[in-house]
Order: structure tokens, then sequence, then C-alpha cells
């Protein structure tokens, strides 16, 4: 049951995502990671594709779920890991930015109610270009870390 | 080309051959007499590919800290017991998150192998996540917040000073820094490494990001085999564990 709502939400996403895509930009295997239902602030991973010639910054983004959501990212110095926010996540001209664990992410703060596994969390994406992207998100579990690794 | 010229190319050919032959068979000599002269190479690295073990187990201070159910938690529950701990925050989306899943497969590894307690001494492992956040993380809420991740997990914090304390001598560095609102939130910076501490309450190994669940668990079983007894062994019977304390300072 769980495997189909998360197929049916995988959908949802992408048939948002297509729908509202100003045709040079846009989001896939966008997730959010299920956190407990105490947690303070949550992260949102996914891949931001730019197919046009121009470079796109996405410069703000926003959840009817969370007070704030802000752009970081996870940088080791030093044997230190580090949140280092980003004013805009930059996608190279015809290329793409992952946002994934340890690395670039959304961070989630003052949610409203922590979504659960399996929940839609909306956002709107704003790039440089003017562009909002409306995206519904799923709430699912990170794999296993080995998993995720070799997705690298 | 005539012949002579075939000659002379030849025995230039046979002379930088010979050259290099001589070359290859000093290298090997090399290789052979250093290995000779140095018969104990560096095995830790070799042994244990995600872990840095430290030949000479680092002894940790005294601490007092309360645990998820409000129960005090010292150095005597890091006693006859393997733990591995974590030094984070709940208010942390990514890394903290990550890390505890990782954790969690390093469990589920031993776990279904039947291995959580190390057969010939009978010595438990522990899972243990030190808030570096008291002002943020409560006892309570950390018990929420590690059951999410594994139940058998324990959350620990504490008073700033003696969360430094602990953290310090394990290089366990963290440093809080302003957020971006005007609220007053703020971000930790923090090591991000699994620290092993040893059945005697000494810190035997640091596992680095990124961390690779199974390599780990292996690991752990290596350094475990190796040093049990030697932490264990004088004590089985009595269930007496004697902390090393020299070094710390009063």
């Amino acid at each position: 049951m769980k495997k189909i709502l998360f197929y049916i939400s995988v959908l949802l996403v992408s048939i948002s995502v297509s729908s509202s895509a100003a045709d040079s930009i846009m989001v896939q295997d966008a997730w959010v990671r299920s956190a407990p239902p105490n947690a303070k602030a949550l992260a949102a991973y996914m891949k931001i594709i730019n197919t046009s010639a121009e470079q796109r910054a996405l410069i703000s983004a926003s959840s009817s779920r969370f007070g704030r959501v802000e752009m970081h990212k996870s940088e080791m110095h030093e044997g230190i890991m580090k949140m280092i926010p980003q004013k805009q996540l930059t996608v190279p001209a015809g290329g793409s930015l992952l946002l994934k664990p340890m690395s670039y992410h959304l961070m989630l703060m003052k949610p409203v109610s922590v979504p659960r596994e399996g929940d839609l969390v909306d956002f709107d994406l704003r790039f440089d270009d003017g562009t909002v992207l409306h995206l519904r998100v799923p709430v699912r579990a990170a794999k296993s870390g080995r998993m995720m690794k070799s997705h690298d | 080309m005539d012949d002579k010229e075939r000659d002379r190319n030849m025995s230039v050919k046979t002379g930088i051959r010979n050259f290099i032959m001589m070359g290859v068979l000093l290298l090997l000599a090399g290789f052979w007499l250093g290995k000779s002269k140095n018969s104990v190479p560096d095995i830790r690295e070799l042994d244990f590919p995600s872990a840095t073990v430290y030949e000479i187990p680092v002894p940790l201070p005294r601490f007092s800290l309360t645990d998820d159910g409000g129960q005090e938690f010292n150095e005597w529950n890091l006693s006859r017991k393997w733990t591995f701990m974590f030094f984070g925050y709940t208010f942390c989306p990514d890394v903290c998150p990550t890390a505890l899943v990782d954790l969690n497969d390093v469990y589920n590894n031993l776990l279904e192998k039947g291995d959580l307690i190390e057969k010939k001494f009978k010595v438990p492992t522990q899972f243990v996540f030190v808030s570096v956040d008291p002002g943020r993380d409560t006892p309570e809420d950390l018990k929420e917040y590690m059951n999410y991740f594994n139940e058998e997990f324990i959350g620990v914090t504490g008073a700033s000073g003696m969360i430094d304390r602990l953290a310090r001598p394990m290089g366990a560095a963290y440093r809080r820094v302003p957020g971006t609102d005007d609220e007053g939130d703020y971000f930790i910076d923090h090591s991000a490494s699994f620290l092993l501490i040893d059945p005697l309450g000494r810190l035997r190994a640091s596992f680095p990001p990124p961390h690779d669940p199974g390599q780990m668990a292996d690991d752990f079983r290596n350094i475990r085999n190796e040093f049990t007894a030697e932490c264990c062994l004088p004590y089985q019977d009595t269930e007496q564990v004697i902390f090393d304390y020299r070094k710390e300072k009063k």
C-alpha cells in the first residue's frame, strides 16, 4: 500500500511539474526526508534541470507547510560539518543541480505540522528569470546510506 | 638504414633494456629490504577501511549527562559495552538524520547477523546520540527524536560544560553559528564522525564521513575481535571495570 501511495505521489509530482514548468526549467525526483514528529527542521532534495542556453538560479523557495524555507549546503571543513546558507542555487545552462543528502538541500523550518511519510508537501520555487515552479513533493524515508552514495 | 646503424640501434636498445632491468631489480631489492626492515606495516589502515583506529586508546574524563529517560548518563554507562557515539542536534535537517540512518544500518547489519552482543565476553553494543544543543533539545525531545530512528538508540544531553568535557578529548568539535533570520535562531557546526568507545570507556576508533554502514559494521567486528579481550578479560568474573583516569587533570 505504501508503495502504491509512493508511486501515485511520484506521478503527482511529475504532473504538477510538467503543467507548470516554463519548459526550460524542470524538477525531477523531488522528495522531503521524513522526520520525527517533533522535528524542528526538515530537508527537501531534488534534481533541478535547466534545458535553456542560459544559466538559471533558484532565488527562493516557500511552502505552506513551513514558516521558512532556506537554501543550504552541508560541507565538510577540517572534519567539521557546516551548513552554509546559500543566497541562490545556480543551475548551469543545459545542465542540472542535484540537491541531495550531505550536500545542497532546501532546509524546511518552522513546520506548521511535521508531514508524515506519504504526505505531499507543496513548494513554490522562484527562479531568477521569473519562472515559478509549483511542486507537490512526496515525503519519504531516506534510503539506506549505501544506496544513496552509489547515486553520486 | 645500413647494417652498422641497425647494430648500433640494437645495442642502444639492449643497453636501455639492461638499464631498465637493473632498475627493476634494484627497486625490488629495495622493496624487499624495506619490507624486512619494517616488518610491521601500518596494518590499521589496511584492516579497517572505514575507521581510524587509535593504537593507544584515548581515556575519557568522568562526566555526568542526562539520558532521554531523564536518568543520569555518566562514564559507568560506557563500561562493559561497545559504544557508537555521535554528536549532533535535532534542529539539524540534513547531516544528523543522514548519520542516524547510517547508524541504524550499522545496527541492523549487526542485528541481522546476531552480532549486537559480542559472543565471547557477552559485551553488548549501544548507540548514543549526544545533543550539543541543550538549549533546544530537552531529554523528552530527544526521546521522541531517537525513537523515530531506532528505539534502542539513546539520546543524551546536559550542561554545555559537561558536553565539552566529553567531546573535547574525542576531538568532537562543535561551534554555534547564528542563523539567517532575526529571531535568534542558530545552527551548530559539528563533527560528523562516529566515535567508537571501548568497554573500558576509552575512545578506540572514529569513523569519518561519508559513512558506508556495511563496511563500518565489518570493521567494527574486526576491531571488537581484536580488542574486547584486552578490555574485558581481567574483569569478566567480577563485572568490575577499572577506568583509566591517569591522564585526567584535576
